[in-house]
């Protein structure tokens, strides 16, 4: 049996950046990402005994954590369409200090969060966690090939949804 | 890739590469500081379960599984060892008890008199009384019970017959308690009245408490206090037979507090008036072997019904009841009406028993007079009750003897046989009346359990006769080989008391 000590640094440790920018740039929001980073960490540990099982323990917790995340920034658009009754993707800006961007950021993860939660979360593990597809299969439960398929549904509604932020994507939709 | 994958991954890449603020990146540090401390120590509580947790799976898995019945029996354990822990005082406390004082009553009719008792030793000193009026009074030792009839001041002294006192069985059975006699698995403490109590039950039933029959069967209910482990009240309910009506008895405001009791209590104390019988056995040593009892199985013409005649004792100034059944069968399991003679599946009818009991009673003429006589009565469903005394002049010599109707066998003759005989027992000095069933075919199978024969009740062990001669008749109408074979079955109490059916069994 391995002390909590040993424990955490096989578990966690390895993951701890990963775990905080993934979060973060899911949220965008510095207190949201707080919160649902906590939030995540009592996951983990209300879960420790299936992740002690787990066959890749790594990637639940960080599928955890992204779940966790999209969560925390569905809240968070639903607050604000609440409150301003505004377009989610005009007052989602993510932080004052971020420089501008090209890509309208808050259309772009709102997009992501109105996608099913698997499609999302495969996504998510994909592209912000970096996942390797077979890592995202043990952490789901499903074959490599389904993450896969998730993968490529996801894909299609994003860009479906953003057809208009970027020409070439305009013009494989209107193919 | 494809491009579309490429070109929305590039999108997400860029809406999602800003950077973690440094305040943001300590605080959620923070947090992994604190998960940490929390894995390297977990909270009292949750070591169980992190413990758990740490096993591999099969073992938690077990250790999951097994936990709550063995929870729930470790609970189990404890209202149990607290309840024999309980049980093992109130023994402890009555085998320390030299006096105690109790009352008893009969609660199917509030005017029946009331019974108060003190004992101190192995003596009893018992008060009678009727709404508060002072009827009778009993004094009784290992060796003679000595009762007074305060309406007709009159004094009978006889040996005391531990089986026969009834009432005082009930409370010998509390007295000398024995856990192990009373149900207590798994037994859990109630509230009611203010006080916490521990009601055990005395499990199964089947006879008498006091030895009187086979076919009856007892119901007992002991509340004990669980503040003082002392006995408060015992609730008995009784029937004579499967079947027949339970009667509730209880005795109650038990009193142990080993008070000293004068002796003089215990000392028979009636005026000098009063007219004293003795029982002529007072003297003997003992009471007649078990055996003693013989029956002479008269069985009617038609085949379908048997009487039996006993020799029995009266005792000078005693009393003997007969009742008189109309309805052979109602008087088990019905409630109480009045007799239908149309439904008497003995095949008799009131007219024509009468006249063959009374015809078979054989008084001492002269010394014996009917004190007593009822019609139908809703009570008994169809019984008449007979009364009858010798008269209390004290001139009569040592002991008489007379004959009455015993028991009636219905023999399976009749129609609705059903593979039993039966045998009904008229019983003044107990509850009412004993029923036996000896099976024959298809049942009987197996030899006939012979413990009755160790009854002191005469009446008791005759009924037993009377079924027994019954089977015998039904098993002889078919052929003797049939009677031979039923009787060789039998125990070796049994073949004895037939022992002269068998030899003229063999002779045929």
């Amino acid at each position: 049996m391995r002390s909590g000590e040993a424990e955490y640094n096989i578990l966690i440790g390895p993951l701890e950046g990963t775990l905080m920018t993934s979060v973060y740039r899911i949220v965008q929001d510095p207190h949201d990402a707080e919160d649902a980073f906590q939030e995540a960490l009592a996951k983990v540990w209300l879960h420790l005994a299936k992740i002690r099982r787990h066959p890749n323990p790594h990637a639940l917790i960080l599928r955890i954590f992204a779940n966790t995340a999209r969560d925390a920034l569905r809240k968070r658009i639903r607050r604000i369409r609440r409150e301003n009754s505004r377009p989610a993707s005009q007052s989602y800006g993510g932080s004052p200090e971020d420089p501008p961007r090209a890509v309208d950021r808050g259309r772009v993860l709102a997009a992501i969060a109105e996608l099913p939660r698997r499609q999302a979360e495969v996504l998510l593990m994909r592209v912000v966690q970096e996942q390797s597809y077979e890592a995202i299969a043990n952490a789901i439960g499903c074959s490599e090939a389904t993450a896969r398929a998730h993968a490529l549904r996801a894909r299609e509604k994003l860009a479906e949804s953003l057809a208009d932020m970027n020409p070439n994507l305009r013009a494989e939709v209107q193919s | 890739m494809s491009r579309q994958d490429f070109d929305v991954d590039i999108l997400l890449k860029e809406a999602t590469s800003a950077p973690l603020p440094e305040q943001t990146e300590a605080r959620m540090q923070t947090h992994l500081d604190d998960f940490r401390k929390r894995l390297a120590a977990p909270p009292k509580s949750g070591r169980l379960a992190a413990w758990l947790a740490r096993l591999p799976r099969w073992a938690a898995v077990a250790a999951a599984t097994a936990a709550p019945p063995v929870l729930i029996l470790i609970a189990i354990g404890i209202i149990c060892l607290r309840s024999a822990g309980l049980l093992a005082r109130t023994a402890e406390l009555m085998k320390a008890t030299r006096s105690y004082h109790y009352e008893a009553t009969d609660l199917i009719n509030p005017d029946q008199p009331a019974r108060e008792f003190w004992s101190q030793g192995d003596k009893t000193y018992c008060r009678v009384s009727i709404k508060d009026r002072l009827v009778g009074e009993a004094w009784i030792s290992p060796s003679r019970f000595v009762a007074y009839d305060k309406e007709s001041n009159r004094v009978r002294i006889r040996p005391t017959d531990p089986a026969l006192q009834t009432g005082l069985e009930a409370v010998r059975m509390v007295y000398d308690f024995k856990p192990s006699d009373w149900k207590t698995f798994p037994q859990k403490t109630i509230n009611e009245d203010g006080r916490e109590w521990l009601v055990v039950e005395m499990p199964g039933g089947g006879t008498f408490s006091n030895g009187h029959s086979t076919s009856g069967e007892t119901r007992q209910r002991l509340w004990i206090d669980a503040k003082t482990a002392l006995p408060d009240k015992l609730e008995s309910l009784l029937r004579s037979a499967p079947g027949a009506e339970w009667k509730p008895f209880l005795l109650f405001r038990f009193l142990w507090d080993n008070k000293e009791v004068p002796d003089s209590l215990f000392e028979p104390n009636y005026p000098a008036t009063a007219t004293v019988t003795e029982d002529p056995w007072l003297h003997l040593p003992k009471f007649p072997p078990a055996d003693s009892g013989s029956g002479i199985l008269t069985v009617s013409k038609d085949g379908k019904t048997g009487i039996t005649l006993e020799k029995a004792w009266i005792q000078p100034g005693g009393l003997v009841v007969l009742r008189i059944a109309y309805q052979g069968c109602t008087p088990f399991g019905e409630p109480p009406r009045l007799a239908d003679p149309s439904k008497n599946p003995w095949g008799l009818k009131p007219d024509e028993i009468r006249p063959i009991v009374l015809g078979q009673l054989i008084l001492p003429e002269g010394k014996t007079e009917p004190v007593a006589s009822g019609g139908v009565n809703n009570r008994w469903a169809g019984y008449e009750v007979y009364r009858f005394s010798a008269p209390p002049d004290g001139a009569v010599p040592g002991k008489f003897e007379y004959r009455r109707l015993l028991a009636r066998a219905h023999l399976p003759a009749d129609g609705d046989f059903n593979g039993y005989v039966n045998a009904v027992v008229n019983d003044p000095s107990a509850w009412g009346l004993y029923e036996f069933s000896i099976p024959t075919e298809p049942y009987f199978s197996e030899q006939i359990p012979e413990e009755i024969y160790s009854s002191p009740n005469l009446n008791v062990r005759g009924a037993f006769l009377v079924a027994l001669r019954g089977a015998l008749a039904h098993y002889e109408a078919k052929s003797p080989q049939a009677a031979l074979e039923f009787l060789r079955k039998q125990g070796p109490h049994t073949q004895a008391l037939l022992n002269d059916e068998m030899q003229r069994l063999t002779a045929k």
